[in-house]
């Protein structure tokens, strides 16, 4: 019942966090602003500068790889996660489900491979405690979960009555294996720490080429 | 001891949703890292943009959380004034922004954090102080007089009326008076009417108050430089200074209060499609062409001073590694130059070096901050290499005389 509640709070705070940044962003009052007149065929560039994270492969090819490696590897993983908490589990669910160990270590593989390139380009010292953590806590919740595909096996049914139980607020007995707590509680930290350029910079990016475009 | 700020003002309602959601995005990556002149001279790591951008999010979540609003929270003063130095020392090229993964206009930012500091009376830092008062006193930023403004200016008729206006700007006009000079005689070459203000009447743009985030005077100098030029008439306002420029086209008209009455060109979009006219000497030389911050990635003009130079019979143009949008700055922006004026000799330098590096024997710029540091980066250094305005150049070559 513990995890539930800690679920929930997890929930609540990020909602109210997120509630509260859309707030600050909004309320903001100074007039001057570079943005010009909205035109369609500039902001479908760019939706697909978002989609591919253009910039960032134009400003560093090598960074831009893992990076896109990672992203793409942990929204699929997010994707196939959700057939813990579904049911019926939908096609395009199911269907990453033979891929659910490659992406894993991509995901991890891309994380070691930001580690290396940020030491390679003696950026480290630019890292934020903020970033250390989240990127550290990411290795965890990959590691703990290919633990849990191929060494550590856990009760699936069992998660899967803890994850349905969490979204239909019917509470079931939580898996108390350590693998599993380790990674649903690592993710749970990664959501109280949620970088809001997740929310964010797809705004940003979108103006900023619809800037471009006009100019 | 670590001295703390009690007060809950407000560290984003001075700035435009666009932007609190900018700083919000930097995702900290440090790809600007590579790019910002002042890390490059400096290496301090509380000047890197991602630095700033990571202590003024501090501020931000001190001031308006949901933490800091139910349990209270300070922001340290020691940090605030840290940023402060850093945002202060930035010469606001924008390269962190052009080179941004997220694609942040940080041209743009930084002058917003900069009020936001002056607000707080962090900022101004050194002389930027006395911009206001010298403004009010004698239209320019560096409290020259006046009535010593045009004294560059060669004898021309000029009417009353026209339908395009010329404008100097201050730094042109008292720091870098070959060029503006130039401009003058170029403009005469190619045929154009134009006007000009008195010189009491031809008033600071607003770009040093802008810059340094003092903005009490800013609407009134504004409004008394384009109701001057509305009642000549013009349709067209000509300026060679980028920082006018940038500042005319974007910030005018907010300022303002409306659309402007008249359109705003750089002086390279005047010339470039009336050179044909022109009968320019041969010019056997290997020219590098600087491009300014505010002219290429503040307004997108990059092709324009190039159609002028390839115009010149015999010249052959090499390039910057890093140009049009992605030039390096020359150290002489953000208003920065006079207070860090070791960081603005020292970037200065690198484009110097670069030039020689690349073989060229000119180094052409289009910019009076840049002329004039780069000017004086020149100063007893051991590389040198001649240094010419884009119109001083043009203006030689088709032979006018003042």
């Amino acid at each position: 019942m513990l995890l539930y509640w800690i679920s929930y709070l997890v929930g609540g705070l990020l909602l109210v966090r997120t509630g509260r940044k859309i707030l600050v962003i909004l309320r903001a009052e100074g007039g001057q602003t570079s943005t010009r007149p909205f035109a369609l065929r500039p902001f479908l560039k760019g939706i697909c500068e978002v989609l591919l994270l253009g910039r960032l492969f134009r400003s560093n090819p090598a960074i831009w790889t893992v990076e896109y490696l990672f992203h793409l590897s942990f929204a699929l993983i997010m994707v196939e996660h959700l057939r813990f908490f579904l049911y019926p589990v939908p096609g395009f669910v199911a269907g990453l489900y033979p891929f659910r160990t490659f992406l894993g270590i991509l995901m991890v593989v891309s994380i070691l491979g930001i580690i290396l390139l940020k030491v390679v380009m003696k950026r480290v010292d630019y890292i934020s405690r903020d970033n250390l953590l989240l990127i550290g806590v990411l290795l965890v919740v990959g590691l703990s979960g290919l633990g849990m595909v191929h060494l550590l096996k856990v009760d699936i049914i069992g998660v899967k009555e803890f994850t349905m139980g969490l979204v239909t607020f019917r509470p079931a007995t939580a898996p108390t294996e350590g693998i599993f707590l380790l990674h649903y509680l690592g993710f749970l930290i990664f959501l109280l720490r949620i970088p809001t350029h997740l929310f964010t910079a797809p705004v940003v990016l979108t103006l900023r080429r619809m800037d471009d475009e006009n100019s | 001891m670590m001295r703390t700020l009690k007060e809950r003002e407000s560290f984003t309602k001075g700035l435009t949703p666009r932007q609190v959601a900018e700083i919000e995005a930097c995702t900290q990556c440090g790809e600007c890292l590579r790019y910002c002149p002042v890390q490059e001279v400096t290496k301090r790591r509380e000047i890197a943009p991602a630095s700033k951008i990571r202590m003024y999010r501090d501020f931000i979540k001190r001031t308006e959380s949901l933490k800091a609003i139910l349990f209270g929270d300070e922001v340290d003063c020691g940090l605030l004034e840290e940023f402060t130095r850093a945002v202060f020392e930035c010469t606001t090229c924008g390269a962190c922004g052009q080179f941004c993964p997220v694609g942040i206009d940080t041209q743009r930012l930084w002058p917003a954090l900069r009020r936001e500091m002056v607000r707080r009376g962090l900022g101004p830092i050194g002389p930027q102080v006395e911009i206001p008062d010298n403004i009010l006193r004698t239209g320019n930023p560096y409290g020259l007089p006046a009535g010593d403004r045009f004294r560059w200016r060669p004898e021309l008729s000029l009417p009353a009326e026209a339908e395009f206006g010329y404008y100097a700007g201050c730094t042109g006009a008292y720091q870098a008076t070959p060029m503006v000079r130039g401009d003058l005689l170029v403009l005469k070459a190619v045929g154009l009417e134009f006007t000009m203000l008195s010189e009491e009447e031809e008033v600071c743009c607003g770009f040093p108050l802008f810059i340094t985030g003092q903005h009490e005077i800013l609407a009134e100098t504004v409004r008394k430089v384009v109701e001057a030029f509305s009642l000549r008439q013009i349709r067209y306002l000509v300026s060679s200074c980028p920082c006018c420029v940038n500042m005319m086209t974007k910030d005018w008209p907010y300022l303002y209060g409306g659309p402007l009455p008249f359109k705003i060109l750089h002086i390279s979009q005047v010339v470039a499609p009336r050179l044909k006219g022109l009968s320019l000497r041969h010019y056997r030389r290997r020219l590098i062409y600087h491009d300014p911050c505010y002219l290429s990635r503040g307004m997108g003009i990059i092709q324009e001073p190039r159609q002028i130079l390839r115009a010149i019979p015999g010249v052959e143009l090499v390039e910057f590694d890093r140009h049009g949008r992605e030039s390096r700055c020359c150290g002489a922006g953000g208003a920065a130059r006079k207070v860090f004026h070791e960081n603005a000799i020292g970037i200065a330098r690198l484009s110097i070096d670069e030039a020689i590096q690349k073989g060229a024997e000119r180094l052409v710029l289009s910019c009076p901050a840049c002329y004039e540091k780069v000017n004086e980066a020149l100063e007893g250094y051991d590389k040198q290499i001649e240094v010419v305005d884009i119109m001083e150049l043009i203006a030689d070559l088709i032979g006018v005389e003042g």
